[in-house]
């Protein structure tokens, strides 16, 4: 299966000239004829919305996703942007196929602390699902997602066996010689490959918003736990990209060398969550 | 105090000079070309701080994309003068120099004892007039020169030195200026001098604070960067025999100088109030 990944550098609530920049740089990835396409979290959008945030998101029967449609060929491209729902708006990574809008994963956890603000702006997505992608089950850990374990665990219930995490992961801290961001993405990715028998693709946007620094990164981890290279590197209309290639035969290795998600017991796992609920709601 | 025990139990912030100046390099180059403009301004003192800012700046726009304003005061020490030239020289910066005495002379003039600060105070936002008229008629963006450090101990003139469109500095406490700065290639006598705001003969930051940089950088990278208490650094303190009044020093003039890091109170009546709930993003569409 081969992935390209673009760490995208959109405009700040700027969708028309995100959207034309999102077509050309999939015109000039063509050519690698990628089974995926990741752009990072709202990536139409840039991320420092605010009060953009109402004015930039897009229903989901947009025109703008047929503009989409029209060029993606044979790869499922998912891309970040604000979906309005009912009045409400999510943080959201939608697939755009040859056959128009085929999947939406809204996030679950907007992270409302710090440096973040996103609760302020976006409800949470109320439901984790996967999707079909070429002939695997795919699903979908926006940002802050993939820092609530138990989302990469019901993926692995859910028999997810590609995780995509697109994120804008604003440069921080400095750990040896880097931002603190890139080893610990590394870090936390690579326990949800080994401990679900998962691929996890991450990517993390380019550029700067009210001097705040986004640092480019694009990995895949396998669930051997090994990082893979990208095979090719470069521009696509400006943009850095990515190009992984990955043997899906990794997870049949794994799963012959065994490990602790063939000893998941589901059933126990609730009940050992809704007990430790209880004995929380309890003390209160 | 136990020095030893205490620069252990109150370490520097970690800091990796080629990343900063990366990041710094990157952010500097984007909100100043986001917005079509491509020239920066910047007040040079003869400091490490302004030398700093101005080795940044020009590194990412291009030596011949700033300028630097050398704006002494009469009393001002010539040895500030001399190094404020010789960093320009240093990053190839072309400067001009804007004597601020007759500006500000009248006004003292007119002013019966007037104490130290309230000069000083004038002199920095005189020296930010003529910045901001540099802006206008160079069509540049002025750049900052306020570190972490002073920020937080509130060490700076509101609307004075504080002010400036873009602020590479201050997200950096006093030691890490010097380490970025040694990094880049700032003159040593620039670096090693004592450092002064030089507003009056012989003013000294660490003595006007009553406190070294190196131990509020200390306590203040604790307390701010890694969210300890009062009480703990309090507690830490007395375990190495440290100097507790001079930490709570610094609690209060953060509470104290809250004001000069917060935008002026706009007195709410509508629904809608500006930057209480409209809010939104300075590079907006840029």
């Amino acid at each position: 299966m081969k992935i390209a990944t673009v760490m995208f550098n959109p405009r700040l609530g700027d969708v028309k000239t995100n959207l034309e920049s999102h077509l050309e740089v999939l015109k000039e990835l063509k050519k690698f004829c990628a089974d995926l396409i990741l752009f990072p979290e709202l990536s139409l959008t840039g991320y420092l919305l605010e009060n953009l945030t109402a004015a930039v998101a897009l229903k989901p029967n947009d025109r703008l996703f047929s503009e989409l449609t029209s060029v993606v060929g044979s790869s499922a491209v998912f891309i970040g942007c604000v979906l309005s729902e009912n009045g409400t708006f999510y943080n959201s990574y939608i697939m755009v196929t040859e056959r128009g809008l085929g999947f939406v994963h809204r996030k679950i956890y907007p992270p409302t602390y710090g440096m973040f603000d996103e609760s302020r702006y976006f409800a949470s997505g109320q439901k984790l699902s996967s999707v079909m992608v070429a002939s695997e089950r795919a699903g979908v850990l926006i940002c802050e997602d993939a820092w609530h374990p138990v989302l990469a665990a019901a993926h692995s219930v859910a028999g997810v066996a590609l995780v995509l995490t697109p994120s804008a992961s604003p440069a921080r801290g400095m750990e040896q010689g880097e931002f603190s961001n890139p080893a610990m993405w590394r870090r936390r990715l690579k326990v949800y490959a080994e401990s679900y028998n998962q691929f996890h693709v991450y990517v993390n946007r380019d550029g700067v918003e009210d001097g705040v620094i986004f640092d480019p990164d694009a990995f895949v981890i396998s669930p051997l736990s090994a990082e893979l290279l990208p095979t090719q590197t470069g521009l696509a209309a400006g943009h850095r990209f990515s190009v992984f290639e990955i043997d899906l035969a990794d997870r049949e290795s794994a799963a012959a060398a065994g490990g602790p998600w063939q000893n998941d017991i589901f059933s126990l796992n609730e009940q050992i969550l809704r007990d430790a609920r209880r004995e929380r709601e309890s003390r209160l | 105090m136990n020095s030893e025990k205490f620069n252990s139990l109150f370490p520097l912030p970690p800091f990796e000079p080629a990343l900063a100046e990366y990041a710094l390099l990157k952010i500097i180059r984007s909100e100043i070309t986001r917005i079509g403009l491509r020239r920066a301004v910047l007040g040079v003192s003869g400091g490490i701080d302004s030398a700093l800012s101005l080795a940044l700046v020009a590194k990412a726009l291009g030596a011949d994309n700033v300028t630097a304003v050398l704006m002494p005061y009469r009393s001002s020490s010539p040895a500030s003068l001399e190094h404020g030239r010789l960093v320009c020289d240093t990053f190839g910066v072309r400067y001009v120099t804007q004597e601020i005495t007759p500006m500000v002379e009248p006004y003292f003039i007119s002013q019966e004892k007037m104490n130290e600060m309230r000069r000083g105070n004038i002199m920095a936002r005189m020296r930010m007039i003529v910045l901001y008229d540099y802006s206008a008629k160079e069509n540049a963006l002025v750049i900052g020169t306020s570190n972490k450090t002073e920020i937080l101990l509130g060490y700076s003139t509101l609307w004075g030195d504080m002010a400036s469109a873009v602020n590479p500095l201050g997200d950096l406490y006093k030691c890490q200026v010097r380490a970025l700065s040694a990094f880049l290639g700032v003159p040593a006598p620039v670096i090693d001098k004592a450092p002064s705001a030089d507003l009056w003969e012989g003013q000294s930051d660490e003595a006007e604070l009553n406190l070294t940089y190196d131990m509020a950088d200390r306590i203040l990278y604790q307390h701010i960067d890694l969210c300890r208490s009062q009480d703990w650094v309090l507690r830490r303190l007395a375990a190495c025999d440290g100097d507790i009044e001079a930490a709570q020093r610094i609690f209060r003039r953060i509470e104290t100088s809250q004001f000069k890091r917060n935008m002026p109170i706009i007195a709410k009546i509508s629904h809608r109030t500006v930057n209480r709930e409209f809010r939104q993003p300075r590079d907006w569409n840029v």
